[in-house]
């Protein structure tokens, strides 16, 4: 015998729909019609035939991808004069602007400006907004920005250049056809197998590297990233990848097979370099331009990157401190009838440095340097170009 | 660095004329530096298909590695230096330029391109590969 109102049949053999069912309905209800409005709101515009956006919102990084997005414009042009681009961007730019600046900066000539859709929600996909949980910040961010760009210019085909997969079931929701150009997976197995093997590392914090609990829960958070960046993925109907690496990655991740479409790069400017004359090898253990000169008498190896933790700077102090070690042990009769490292040898490390971490890590360095300098015959040149972004 | 995606530093420097020394991982390894000396890996092991190319740099994981690297490449004399800088800078100049991007991103995004046609006599003659898209705007007549 039931007094309750909500606990199933009741005495009277009358059907009532019990508690639960009623708030089920209610939530489907609600859910439907959220959905709804959501579709209905992404498809507001109205869809411009033979158009094709380009969604890059840091327009003006000046790197790689900036290269990647002029090329990719100028070659749709080329192959379809007659289409409509866009460019999606968070910049203050006119379309006459950025043709200017793409000339300009990168010697990319288009036949005719981009239209420009300017997004006003960028700053969502800014990682340091996120200080925790920053992968799901940026991804929800980006979902969140593609949807303002859909919904402020409809194209046919949606190329996006920056990566952002979790947009792609929204611009496929929108009506648009998507392609993309991917330049690095947003989570790699690689970042998967550091923390599952418990790797202290740039990006696997020491405190949950230690602890078996933290590492369990932070490789369920990836996993199941992983997952759904894997399902968002599968919406582009074209994938392009930067390399073998890249795309290796995105087939496991994607199930898809992407073409491996290299990076433009300029090389025209570095030809002219004559190949004669120079003294010596040279080095770019933390990327940057190596390059050998015979400015001075002696060969030396240059080595260019930023003085941030991934380009393993001891690791090259070390291997320079060993290779002197080395040839300082070699027997006077196997010098003197075999090439050796000549004497005055030089590793010269050129970076910048972007915030108070690098300086204090330039400074680490600087004192390792140092120390070997008095105990091996080490020779060390340092140069450091502090915020030397020109340089690259 | 390790696991760098791509490396255009390291192809711009192979333009520029230099011996690339690069981590063998990731881009580097699969893509740039191809093929390379390691001398790490065991003597009598290296070049697996690619024997016939001259080695355009070198790649290294350790410091034992990268030392054996320095030394080799500082120890090559101008002749040996300069046949490798001058495979680098091929390498770089004919896999990593514009020309090759275009024609890559062409041929990926050829499908999707060609089904933007307005019109649909014009979408089923370009995918047949009769009618060229580049012809210009007005196209029936």
């Amino acid at each position: 015998m039931s007094t309750y109102p909500g606990d199933g049949w009741s005495d009277e053999e009358t059907f009532k729909m019990p508690m639960w069912a009623m708030w089920a309905h209610f939530a489907a209800t609600c859910v439907l019609f959220t959905v709804t409005g959501l579709v209905q709101w992404l498809r507001s515009g109205t869809r411009v035939p033979n158009s094709v956006g380009f969604f890059h919102p840091f327009t003006s990084d000046g790197g790689g991808g900036e290269r990647v997005l002029w090329c990719a414009v100028r070659e749709t042009q080329r192959a379809r004069p007659d289409c409509q681009c866009v460019v999606y961007t968070g910049d203050d730019a006119s379309g006459d602007e950025l043709a200017r600046r793409a000339q300009e900066r990168f010697g990319v000539r288009l036949s005719s400006p981009p239209g420009v859709v300017k997004l006003k929600w960028r700053a969502l996909v800014v990682p340091e907004r996120y200080p925790v949980l920053t992968m799901v910040g940026q991804a929800i961010g980006g979902a969140l920005l593609t949807a303002e760009a859909v919904t402020r210019y409809r194209p046919t085909v949606f190329f996006d250049t920056v990566g952002h997969a979790f947009g792609y079931p929204i611009a496929r929701i929108a009506g648009c056809q998507v392609a993309c150009y991917v330049h690095y997976p947003t989570i790699s197995s690689d970042m998967i197998a550091r923390v599952a093997n418990r790797n202290d590392m740039y990006n696997n914090k020491g405190i949950v590297a230690r602890s078996p609990a933290l590492s369990f829960l932070k490789l369920v958070y990836y996993r199941t990233f992983a997952c759904v960046y894997g399902l968002c993925g599968r919406y582009a109907g074209v994938v392009m990848a930067n390399s073998s690496w890249t795309s290796a990655h995105l087939r496991r991740l994607w199930r898809t097979s992407p073409a491996v479409v290299y990076p433009p790069c300029d090389v025209d400017g570095l030809t002219d370099f004559a190949l004669q004359g120079r003294v010596g090898g040279a080095e770019g253990v933390g990327g940057g331009v190596g390059h050998v000169s015979d400015t001075g008498h002696h060969p030396y190896v240059v080595s260019v990157g930023q003085f941030r933790p991934e380009k393993d700077h001891a690791l090259q102090l070390r291997a320079w401190a060993k290779m002197k070690a080395d040839e300082a042990g070699l027997s006077p009769e196997y010098r003197s009838s075999n090439p050796c490292v000549p004497r005055g040898a030089v590793l010269k490390i050129i970076g910048g440095c972007r915030g108070a971490d690098d300086v204090a890590r330039l400074e680490s360095l600087r004192l390792m340097a140092n120390r070997w300098r008095w105990t091996t015959a080490s020779s060390f040149t340092w140069t450091c170009l502090i915020q030397s972004y020109e340089l690259f | 660095m390790l696991d760098e995606h791509f490396g255009i530093c390291v192809v711009e420097y192979m333009a520029a004329g230099a011996v690339p020394i690069a981590h063998d991982s990731a881009g580097p390894a699969m893509d740039i530096v191809v093929p390379a000396v390691r001398p790490e890996a065991e003597t009598g092991t290296h070049g697996d298909e690619d024997d016939e190319e001259f080695p355009v740099g070198f790649l290294a994981k350790s410091v034992d590695g990268y030392a054996d690297a320095l030394a080799a490449a500082l120890t090559m004399n101008d002749d040996e230096r300069c046949a490798m800088a001058d495979a680098a800078r091929r390498r770089a100049e004919g896999m990593f330029c514009e020309d090759a991007f275009n024609t890559g991103f062409r041929e990926a995004m050829g499908p999707v391109l060609s089904s933007l046609a307005t019109d649909r006599r014009d979408a089923i003659l370009e995918a047949a590969g009769v009618r060229s898209p580049t012809s210009g705007p007005r196209r029936r007549g």
